[in-house]
Order: C-alpha cells, then structure tokens, then sequence
C-alpha cells in the first residue's frame, strides 16, 4: 500500500558516507594504515636487520646509507622504528583487546543481571580506577620483568574498568528498550539477547573506546618503556627508542635517534584519536539523519 | 460460560524504592499494582483503562510474567504462572512453551525494532526461537504474516528506520503474531500513532482478531477506542480496579465517580452541540502512587466524598450482571 | 479596542529546511489571520507545519538551515523585517509561548518562584515584595493550590498538569496581547487535560487575551477555539468557524479526520473509517494536492495541480478541486 523507496540503504552504507565527510577523520585512517603498512613492509625493504651492528657506522647521521642514521651501536634507525612500530602497536592492540575481553564481558554482566553481583563488580572496577596507574605498573614490571607479554597483562588488567563501566552503562540503558522487551516475551535466554540485541546495540562507543584506547596504549608501552620497564632491550619499540634521550649526549647532538621515534608515537596517537572522533560522531544514534520515510 | 482464558485474582506489584547494600529497610514503597482480580474470556477483549501511574502497563507485563509479580494469581489457561498461595513462579524456561501463546504489542514502535536488524529478521526471531519453521521457511512465514498486517513482503529486508510510525507498529504486530499466540497483550498501541493512522491500526488489530481469534488485553488512556474495541471493560486507579464491568454497562451507565469524571473530561464528539453534559471537574492530580491515600484512593479528589471513603477502603460490589463497583456511595450518587 | 479588528495575520508564510539548493518546503504558503481577542486553532497530525508555522512567528526557527519568507503581521509591524534585539523585546512581552513538554521547560535548579521573578524583572522591571506580588497573583490565577508553598518549590516537585499551569502563567506574565499555546495538553492526561482546557477558556474570559491554539486533536481544538485552520504537509486545507467546521466540513481530509475519531455515539462494530496511506514525507511530496493519493474523491486534477484555497461560501475557505464550485 505503501509507495516503496526504492533505494536500499543499511545502516553500514549510511554510515560509511557520513564517515567520508569527516576529513579528519579518513586523515587518520590513511595516516594509520601508512603507519601499519610501514611497520610490516619496512624491514624488508630498509636492507638492514633490526639487529645487525655496522662498527663502521656508529651514531651516524641520517644518509650515507642509513636513511635515518644509526644509534650508538650502529644500527639502522629506520629498521628499527620499523620494527619497534611492530611492537609498539602490537601492545596496543593486544592490551586494548584485553581490556574489552575483561571490560565488556564485567560490563554486560553487571548491567543485566543487576543486584549483588553488579555490585561486587562495580567495586572493585572502582579500586581498580583509584589506583594510581604506574606505581602499580612499575611494580608489577619491577616483579615479573620487562617484557612484551608482561607489558599487555599490565595494562590490559589495569585499563579494563573504564570500557567496564561504559558497557554496563549502555546496558543498562538498552535493557529497558522496548525491543530488549520484546525478546524476552518471545522467549529468548539471557545470552540470547546480549549477543543478539544488546552488544550490537552497544557497539558504538565500545569501538569508539578501541580507538582511544589503542592510542593510550601506545603511549603507556613508550612511557613504560622510556622508564626501562616495558619491552627488553635488545628488542626495539618506539618506547625504548625514545629512551635513548635519557643521555644527555644523545638529546642534544643525536636528534635523530629520538625525534624520529617520538613523531612516530604522534601520529599514531593523533591519527587514531582523529579516526576516534570520526566514528563517534558516525556511530552516535542521536547525530544519524532518519532514513527513509 | 466458557472457561476464562486469562485469570488475575489479587494481583499485587510492589516496586520498593531504593537498592544496594546500604538502602534503608523497609523503605518507601510503590503499589503500582495494588490487588487487581479479573477474568479474560476466550474470544474477548478486555480493555484496562487508566491515567499514567495507575498500573495498567504494569498490570499486562505482569500477566506475560515479564515483571515478576509481588504477590497474587494468574493463570493462563487454567495453568498457573504465578501463585504466591502455591508458591509457583514460572521461570524462563517454564515459560518458554506459553510464550507462543501470549504475545505483545508495545507502544512505541520506534523503541519496540531492534534498530540493527532487518524487518525480516525481527519478525523471525520468535519462529526460529521457537522451532515452528527454519530457514528459508521461516523466512516465507515471516513475510507471510508481514502481508497479513497490510506491509508488502519486500519490507522484510529493510530497516526498521525506513518506516514511518504507522507501519513500524503493524510491524510490531507481526511479530506478536508470528508465533500464532492466543493472547496478545496490546500496551497502548494507538498513542505514538498520528491521528489518521490510528483508526487504519485499530482496524488491522479487529480484523486479525476476528482472522486469527484471537483474545486481548487492551490497555488504554482512550476511552474512545477501548469502547470501540473491547467487550469488557476494567477502569484502574492507582493501581486499584475502580469499576468493571460489559463496556455497554460501563460506558452507558458509569457508577464510580472516577469513571464519570474519566468520561467527562473526554472532549466531545461535537464540542459546538448544546446538549454536552456539564463536565465534572477534578480536584487535584492523581497523587503519587509513594504516598498512597489511606481508605477508597480516589477520596481526595472525589465530589462525593466521605469520612467514610476516608477510612475504608470499599469492595467491589456487583451492581447487578458482570457489572462491579468499588464505591462506598455508588447507590446513592447513580443519578446525580 | 475596536471589535474585528485584525491584529495578527501570516501571509504567505514558506519555511524550507535542509541545506540551500536541496531545501524542502514544510511550510507552502500559509495565510492566516486572528482577530483580538479570539482564539484561533491549528489542527494537524505530526509534520503538517503547524509548530513551524508558529514558531516562525515567534523568530524561534533555527538561523543556519532554514529559509523563511513571506510576512507576520503583528499589530501593525512586520515582525519578518524586525531586528532579533527587537524581537526579544515582543517575544515574552507582547507575544508568549506555552510548549508541548511541561517537563523540560522549567529549569530543574531554580524555584518556581525564583523563575518567575526572573522573567518579570526583566520584562517589566519589577522588583522586590512587588515582583513576589505578582507571582503569587500569577499563580493563582492559574488556579494553582497554595501558591505561597508553590513559590519555593523545585520544579520536580510539581506534577505535570502543574508545571503546565505554571509555563501558562510564566506566558501570562508581562500580560501578553498574544499567546501560542503548542499542544499544551498532549502530554496530560485526560482529567488533566480537561483541566487545563477549562484554564484555558477561563483565562481567555477574563483577559481576552487573543490566542493561537495548536493541536492534533479535533476534540480539544474544538473546545477552545472560534476559529478552525486544518493543516496538511504545509497548506490550510480549510477555514472555517468552529462551528461550520464540526456541522459541514467539506474537505476529504477534514471529512476523513472528523469520521475516524471514534465517537461515544458508535455503538455498532462496524468497521472504523480510516484514511488509507499515509502523510507524505516532506522528501517524497506528491505533485498535485498532497492528499490526493490518499483521497476517495481523487480525480486527475488533482494528482497534477495543487487546488487554490477558495471561499465556497462566507467564511469558509477550502483547498481542494472536487469541492462544488470549481468549474
């Protein structure tokens, strides 16, 4: 009865040509994925191993072979931004998965079933938060060692409580929705309906969270790795690489060694941040235009 | 008489305000549903009418055992769902089987469509849950039933944002009825609805009724259409039936003064005739449901009024045929 | 004052909304006018443009998307051409406006009082024991109970139907010579409503204050007003006199909405008349008259042009080509 429109748009497409309007945005992403396409193919093309020492070269200038110079022991810059980036937002990645494997699992369970055990959960996320982060951070790094998967534990234990609250939070809001209603009188189970009606419904800001959180995540592995309790030498990432200018020496003659490392992290917590806000805005119900009719 | 289909004997819902460890015991409690008792028949349509706050929503979720119920009775179909007397409480997986019959339809369809998911898969959900068709099946079914609440089948692979108000809710409608329930509860159906949208909804709903036979609890604000649509009537007030009764005996010869009021202040059907009877007027709004009125709960607003109604909270009293009343004065007012 | 005068007319009012160049029309051409002291009603399902025809009035439409063209006469003054500092000083003053939503429309963290008070000095310079004067005054004229306990009290206290009298009184404030009332009883319920609709005609009485009266229910528009303006996706579709309009509508849209409202008097279950289709999206507007594809009475014509609004007989002004009287 009905005329029909006769194009047919989900919810995706509608969303991916808001996205396209955010320029700042789609910068963030093409920077991001440069930055990704760098820490996996660059290696193989800088000819250098992350590794290899040149004796004849130490803390040489950029050129002569070394597009970026070489640190004190003579090895390539470039090779090992490249690599460093691999661990670098690897960290983030894994660690921010963590924290949403953790997070949103807590999260979910403390909205919908409610009472004693939304509670319980909610406490501790609370002590969790009123931790100062790197006391406890350099403590547990100080216990366990510095290392790539001591350094994801850390932070994925210490950072979930925030995506914890923002998922029950949405839970909470979304249990009371009419259609959350509707499940249950069709008679759909609990994980029915999280899996089903509530988690996609929530997938907004947990995406949005990602985003930041992987730039956080970034940030913490330099700092921590700045401070010697992050990533083991000889093993590079952007952290150690910046820690370099601890030396006095090195901070004031070599900029090569650190600047390069250091604009690196920049980017990458920029463009991520860009790319944060871009899908916040797409992914905000409130700020999507009413399709169709 | 046939064997009621839907039975509420006592029926109470207490909400207590305040949770968590450190809430204060015994505090402050809402009696959204305060001792309702009535009966759905087979084939009938009972409307609950009310103001907001009186429990009517409450009143239906709790038939459909989505919010549990304080204490009190209900039995669908003989078989009870809950009993505080007997201690039964069905929980999901007891319910699972009843929930093919009973169904229902929400008032607002744009929070009532899981934004994410296509017009075909809302309306398979409750075929596939309940094993009555799978794939390619299901879907057929579905856009069956999506057809027989006036959409066309291609709708099945849009979204719910693509459709206006109107069409979102016969949506609704299919999906309540793909499971092929006996009863369906429709919580005001009709008040997102735009004016010219709500007959072309109610129309559907009778013509499924007659199609599908099926049996309803309506609950409205509009006494318009409760009168159009439903064979018994059960006015609520605070969570309290007031008056229930055939809708000709109620709606032609209303006893409580709450129900004449109610009437009254419905705007007539020709404001500029002559004859409009004089409005009764209403001291005051219903009072908040924390601080409940002692005695009959409608005395602090009542015309009619007495120590009496201030005191003692009055039965319902059958005034003759299925007509009841909860009024102490209801004999002496009739003809006022 | 002088008797008929007319002191508040739209001509030719068009709102657009969206970007420049893909603006869609809401507003198409509204022409209306209020004598002093009456009460003129809008009626009109969601999205006919009944809102925007007054907020327009009221220079309360959003600046960045939306184009508006045509005049608003208000006592002489073109209220199109007055500058927004102007504006701010008829808005409130001479002209008010009392909203849908009692709910959001009071600031939750100030007193009743406090809110009132505010208003009143800055529109009529009062201050002290005389400004509290008149907000007691006020609210009791609004019939609230116990205005000296209501003065000190937090919005959320108060329940809807008294925050709805307490916006009438804010609106009544600086004596308004105009008031738009949009939908101010929709969110009530019925007992409520019928109060405020008695307020209402009260008040009318006793201040003959004039009035614009927005509703999408024919029962209540019916009620209050004198004169009657149906609104469909942003034309009148009739005028008339309140009377007129319940005893002889004559448009298909009127004549569809007066038959689909149920009446007490429906005894029999029979079929419920109803408007097939439904109101067109302002992307999707039909060419011709914008009801004809949901019109019985629908002819060629009509999908093709949009009728013209004629007086078919003194005071009776109707939009539609099948009327009797177009050749």
């Amino acid at each position: 009865m009905e005329r029909n429109v006769e194009k047919l748009k989900t919810p995706f497409q509608g969303n991916l040509k808001k996205f396209m309007t955010n320029k700042l945005a789609v910068t963030g992403l093409v920077v991001l994925v440069a930055l990704l396409l760098f820490a996996i193919v660059g290696p193989y093309v800088t000819g250098y191993d992350e590794e290899t020492i040149d004796m004849m070269n130490m803390l040489a200038k950029p050129g002569n072979g070394h597009t970026l110079g070489t640190d004190e022991l003579g090895r390539d810059i470039l090779t090992r931004l490249a690599y460093g980036g691999r661990v670098s937002i690897s960290v983030g990645i894994f660690a921010t998965l963590m924290e949403l494997l953790i997070g949103v699992l807590l999260g979910s369970i403390a909205g919908l079933y409610g009472g004693i055990v939304e509670s319980v959960i909610m406490r501790i996320t609370d002590i969790i938060m009123c931790f100062p982060f790197f006391v406890i951070a350099l403590s547990i790094a100080a216990i366990t060692g510095p290392s790539f998967r001591n350094l994801i534990f850390i932070i994925g234990i210490l950072g979930w409580p925030s995506v914890c609250r923002i998922v029950r939070s949405k839970v909470l809001y979304l249990k009371n929705m009419e259609y959350v209603e509707a499940a249950r009188s069709l008679g759909l189970g609990q994980m029915e309906i999280i899996f089903r009606h509530i988690l996609p419904n929530a997938m907004g800001p947990i995406i949005v969270f990602t985003t930041l959180s992987v730039a956080k995540v970034v940030l913490m592995e330099a700092s921590l790795s700045f401070l010697g309790l992050g990533i083991a030498r000889p093993q590079s990432s952007w952290g150690t690489m910046l820690s370099a200018a601890q030396n006095m020496q090195i901070l004031k003659d070599c900029w090569w060694m650190w600047v390069p490392a250091g604009m690196l992290v920049l980017l990458t917590v920029l463009s991520i941040n860009f790319l944060g806000d871009g899908l916040a805005e797409v992914l905000d119900p409130k700020s999507r235009g009413t399709g169709g009719v | 008489m046939s064997n009621p289909l839907v039975e509420v004997k006592d029926l109470k819902k207490h909400f207590s305000l305040g949770k968590g460890p450190f809430a204060k015991k015994n505090g402050r409690v809402v009696k959204a549903v305060d001792g309702v008792t009535f009966q759905i028949n087979s084939g009938e349509c009972f409307g609950l009418v009310g103001e907001s706050g009186s429990g009517k929503s409450t009143t239906g979720r709790c038939i459909l055992n989505l919010i549990r119920p304080t204490s009190g009775k209900v039995y669908f179909d003989g078989k009870p769902i809950f009993d505080s007397e007997e201690g039964v409480a069905l929980n999901r997986r007891e319910m699972l089987p009843l929930r093919k019959d009973m169904q229902i339809i929400f008032q607002d369809p744009n929070a009532s469509l899981d934004p994410r998911m296509t017009v075909g898969e809302i309306v398979e959900e409750g075929i596939k849950k309940h094993g009555i068709a799978q794939g390619k099946q299901a879907s057929e079914l579905a856009c069956d039933f999506l057809e027989l609440c006036g959409l066309e089948r291609a709708t099945a692979k849009r979204y719910p944002s693509e459709f206006s108000g109107g069409q979102k809710q016969r949506i609704g409608i299919a999906r309540a009825l793909a499971l092929s329930p006996r009863f369906v509860v429709a919580d005001e159906p009709l008040s997102a609805l735009d004016v010219s949208i709500q007959s072309q909804v109610l129309n559907l709903m009778s013509e499924l009724k007659e199609k599908l036979n099926l049996t309803y609890l309506y609950i409205s604000h509009d006494l318009k259409t409760v009168e159009y649509f439903c064979d018994k009537v059960g006015v609520l007030y605070l969570g309290t039936l007031m008056e229930t009764g055939t809708t000709e005996e109620t709606m032609t010869n209303p006893l409580h003064p709450y129900t004449k009021a109610l009437f009254s202040a419905v705007p007539p059907d020709d404001p500029t005739a002559e004859d409009n009877t004089q409005r009764i007027k209403l001291i005051g709004e219903i009072p908040s449901a924390t601080n409940m009125p002692s005695g009959c709960k409608f005395h602090t607003r009542c015309p009619y009024a007495t120590d009496k109604c201030a005191q003692q909270e009055p039965m319902l009293v059958c005034t003759g045929g299925s007509h009841f009343v909860a009024c102490h004065r209801w004999n002496e007012i009739k003809d006022l | 004052m002088a008797e008929h005068e007319i002191f508040f007319e739209i001509k030719d009012l068009v709102v657009k909304f969206g970007r420049p160049g893909r603006a869609f029309p809401v507003v198409k051409g509204v022409n209306l006018s209020l004598e002093r002291g009456k009460v003129l009603g809008l009626v009109g399902e969601s999205g006919c443009g009944k809102s925007v025809t007054m907020l327009s009035s009221m220079g309360l439409l959003p600046q960045n998307n939306c184009e508006v063209s045509g005049s608003i006469l208000f006592d002489g003054q073109d209220l199109m051409k007055v500058a927004p500092k102007d504006f701010q000083k008829i808005r409130g003053k001479r002209i008010s406006m009392v909203f849908q939503e009692p709910m959001t429309s009071l600031n939750p963290v100030f007193t009743i009082g406090n809110q009132l008070e505010e208003m009143l000095a800055q529109h009529e310079g009062l201050k002290g024991k005389a400004n509290k004067d008149k907000c007691l005054e006020l609210l009791s004229l609004v019939s609230i109970p116990d205005p000296e306990s209501v003065y000190d009290y937090y919005p959320f206290k108060l329940s809807g139907g008294m925050r709805q009298r307490v916006m009438i009184a804010m609106a009544l404030a600086c004596d308004p010579e105009l008031l738009i009332a949009d939908e101010p009883t929709t969110a009530l319920d019925v007992t409520t409503q019928a109060q405020i609709i008695e307020l209402f005609k009260d008040l009318q009485h006793k201040l003959h204050t004039s009035i614009v009266f927005i509703s999408h229910d024919l029962g209540v528009i019916g009620e209050i007003s004198d004169h009657i303006a149906v609104l469909y996706a942003g034309y009148v579709m009739e005028e008339c006199g309140v009377k007129t309009l319940f005893q002889n509508p004559l448009h298909p849209y009127t004549f569809g909405l007066m038959s689909s409202r149920m009446g007490r008097t429906l005894k029999n279950k029979d079929k419920l008349y109803s408007i097939p289709g439904i109101v067109p999206s302002a992307e999707n507007m039909p060419a011709g008259c914008p009801f004809a594809p949901r019109c019985a009475r629908a002819g060629e014509r009509c999908a093709n042009a949009v009728p013209p609004l004629r007086e078919v007989e003194p005071g009776h002004k109707v939009r539609c080509w099948e009327v009797a009287g177009h050749e």
